[in-house]
């Protein structure tokens, strides 16, 4: 059965990004993606998105600062912030990314089923 | 007396022996060192668009932007391409240059720094997104398998190639319809084979 949630996938890695919006989509949840912070959010104010899966670390717009916008602009919006690089500063980017707004946070690598499944959990 | 002799030559060649990374990169060349005026004046003519500017930049640092890059990296021919990057960066944003950031030689070492580590961070990451979801790759390519040809190609194009569906109508000479459909059929046939393989979805 079709879900009503509509995700967005903002990640530079292009491979993980086919996948996952394959994956969700096999999975009969309408998705779409972006590879940087800044496609991401006209892509969301194009065709908003129910729950944003975001890459923290990305060239052009971090993803940090990328949460933060989505955050201010789009309240209502679901942000799961994920990474699986090693945090290149002495802070816990995850903590960070979740005072910014995140909801949930992956770390790669995670089973795409369990990243579906979380999808599902947020969705209204 | 020999002993003070032998001591006496070996202060002498302590003497002489370079100290600093400058001092080996700049043997042999006469004069100080450039004043930082004379930096910021390269810099501004590369602004305005003089490559003799920038050629002349680049004779005087480019030996210490490589050697760092040869430091990071390790890797001869990376440094050289990082090299001329930093340089070809220099060209493209010299307007963008605020003495108030600090000195052209920092700004040039900053860069090449940020680089290298960014290059290396890259293949470090491409490393490490070959190995994960390894699994789902499997599953999804056995799933693919099960699709008729016209699906496969269909999903591939919409999922792979990232094509919208019209771009797929347009070089499968199909119609918007049919290729809804057969994205369609083959996101169903992949759900039932990935549920056969793996109990999922």
């Amino acid at each position: 059965m079709p879900h009503m949630t509509r995700v967005l996938v903002i990640d530079d890695n292009d491979d993980f990004r086919k996948l996952a919006l394959l994956w969700f989509q096999i999975h009969g949840i309408e998705a779409e993606g972006a590879a940087n912070g800044v496609q991401g959010l006209e892509l969301q104010r194009a065709r908003p998105a129910t729950v944003i899966v975001t890459d923290i670390f990305m060239p052009e717009k971090e993803g940090i600062e990328t949460i933060q916008d989505l955050r201010r602009e789009f309240p209502q919006a679901k942000i799961i912030a994920m990474t699986g690089r090693e945090a290149l500063t002495d802070y816990d980017v995850f903590q960070v990314a979740r005072e910014v707004g995140a909801v949930k946070t992956l770390k790669k690598p995670f089973k795409l089923d369990d990243l579906v499944a979380v999808v599902k959990e947020l969705s209204p | 007396m020999a002993a003070a002799q032998e001591k006496l030559d070996a202060d002498q060649a302590r003497e002489r022996a370079p100290k600093t990374l400058g001092d080996v990169l700049y043997a042999g060349r006469s004069g100080a060192p450039a004043a930082e005026q004379e930096w910021f004046g390269l810099v501004r003519a590369i602004a305005a668009g003089d490559q003799v500017a920038l050629h002349a930049l680049y004779e005087r640092s480019h030996r210490l932007v490589f050697t760092l890059l040869m430091r990071i990296t390790g890797r001869r021919k990376m440094a050289e391409e990082l090299t001329l990057e930093v340089f070809h960066d220099v060209w493209r944003r010299a307007y963008r240059y605020d003495p108030g950031e600090g000195t052209v030689v920092g700004r040039l070492m900053n860069q090449a720094r940020s680089r290298a580590l960014a290059r290396l961070r890259a293949g470090q990451r491409k490393k490490n997104d070959e190995a994960e979801f390894a699994d789902e790759r499997r599953a999804l390519c056995a799933a693919l398998d099960t699709l008729a040809p016209e699906e496969r190609q269909t999903i591939e194009g919409a999922f792979f190639s990232e094509l919208t569906h019209a771009e797929i109508a347009l070089r499968r000479k199909e119609s918007l319809e049919t290729v809804g459909t057969r994205i369609g059929s083959g996101l169903h046939k992949l759900r039932q084979a990935l549920a056969e393989g793996r109990g999922k979805p």
